[in-house]
């Protein structure tokens, strides 16, 4: 098995996206432009106001799909937050309609009987990733915001915890339905859409993983310090 | 790596202690165990979606493992804890039987069956007549109890047919089963418009 990197500040943020292509969408998430010639990580996060620790800690964490639980109590959840609610925007904003266009002209007409429910299928899907996503920025993200300034609130992360939903599985079972059942006489544009399917699912399994797996675990911590204090 | 809920329904708390630490073990997959002592907490059981509930027999009745099952699509997959024996009649409920004294293995294995029924012996991928049945009815907007109802059979079975449509369709909502139904001309479309969901 290829044995996974771990990435340091000075490392060139080329040589970090030849690693995995996969984290190019992750870089407009912490707001770094292209156009960044050799320059080492360290050098792209201090010109654009990036914390580099948390930078080096999420895209590590995507690589090896580890984390150093030692340094997650260093890691900023506000910087965390603010990725995520980046990944939300490029979600609803860019991925999404991407993907709606061009699967409006990959539908073959000789399936019309069937074309209204997928764009619908779809449509419902969006529906409900948006509310996921309402939930974490008008309930979870506020809270961690005020928790920092140690402020109390009627909320605990037990309770994100407790409600923190799959969102893949519909995109899932679009993917299967099309892949098993959706015969077509001008495959590559559906070709084209799953392979954008297949990403989406794999970066919002990803974008779970953060949630679960870095940022309730630091606020857990977090909450309780203040407890104790 | 995937995310389930599995539920504990005890009034033990040294068994659910037990039952947390050894589903720990199980790396395949993320597990989040919420226990319960009873059924009594019914709405809150349904809305963590759990893959698996792990139950003391003597708490739930027949209703509630129907209502259970249910409420989940067929997808929650039960497991009866048993400490000395379970008559047949009980065993036959659930999908799988967890006893006190299995070793970590067969505990963890018995969990991981239950967490990926597709690695079980799967002898066609084609749905079978009644199965067919059962996915028009879905479709249409039928109700378990009233697809039970017209098929003449019970709500139980409807629910292992849904599991088994499931599981060769790899298709869970009725949305899903829509097109498929429509593709593989088993509906037409003027036969469901009028069930259609707004």
């Amino acid at each position: 098995m290829k044995h996974i990197r771990v990435f340091t500040g000075k490392d060139s943020l080329v040589d970090l996206i030849e690693e995995n292509y996969n984290l190019l969408p992750v870089l407009s998430r912490f707001n770094v432009p292209l156009g960044f010639q050799n320059k080492r990580i360290n050098e792209v996060c201090s010109e654009n106001s990036i914390d580099v620790d948390v930078f080096l800690f999420i895209v590590n964490f995507i690589l090896s799909g580890k984390l150093d639980t030692d340094k997650l109590g260093s890691v900023s959840p506000l910087a965390i937050v603010d990725f995520l609610h980046n990944s939300h925007d490029y979600f609803l904003k860019y991925k999404f309609p991407h993907i709606r266009r061009n699967l409006l002209a990959a539908l073959d007409d000789c399936h019309n009987d069937i074309n209204p429910a997928i764009i619908s299928f779809f449509d419902s899907y969006i529906e409900e990733v948006k509310k996921h996503f309402s939930y974490e920025e008008k309930t979870v993200f506020p809270y961690i915001r005020t928790l920092m300034t140690n402020k109390s609130r009627d909320y605990c992360i037990a309770e994100f915890k407790r409600n923190h939903d799959e969102i893949g599985e519909k995109l899932t079972e679009l993917k299967n339905i099309i892949l098993r059942f959706y015969t077509t006489s001008m495959p590559n544009r559906m070709y084209d859409v799953l392979v954008d399917l297949y990403n989406a699912e794999e970066d919002l399994e990803c974008h779970n993983d953060i949630e679960n797996q870095i940022l309730i675990p630091l606020v857990a911590m977090i909450e309780k310090n203040n407890a104790c204090q | 790596m995937k995310h389930v809920n599995v539920v504990v329904i005890s009034q033990s708390q040294l068994l659910v202690s037990g039952i947390s630490n050894l589903l720990d073990n199980i790396r395949e997959y993320a597990i989040t165990v919420t226990a319960f002592n009873s059924c009594a907490e019914f709405n809150q059981i349904c809305d963590i979606k759990p893959s698996v509930v792990i139950v003391e027999p003597l708490l739930m009745s027949h209703e509630d493992i129907s209502e259970i099952r249910g409420h989940t699509d067929g997808r929650c997959r039960m497991a009866a804890i048993c400490h000395s024996v379970l008559p047949a009649c009980v065993a036959s409920e659930y999908d799988a039987v967890v006893s006190i004294y299995d070793n970590t293995d067969t505990i963890i294995n018995t969990v991981l069956q239950l967490l990926q029924p597709d690695s079980a012996d799967e002898e066609t991928k084609v749905l079978s007549q009644r199965e067919k049945e059962v996915v028009k009815y879905i479709v249409k907007g039928l109700s378990n109890k009233e697809i039970a109802a017209d098929m003449n059979v019970s709500v139980n079975t409807v629910m292992t047919h849904r599991r088994n449509i499931a599981s060769k369709l790899q298709i869970h909502s009725t949305a899903g089963l829509t097109i498929y139904a429509i593709v593989s001309k088993l509906v037409s479309l003027e036969e469901i418009s009028s069930y259609n969901q707004p």
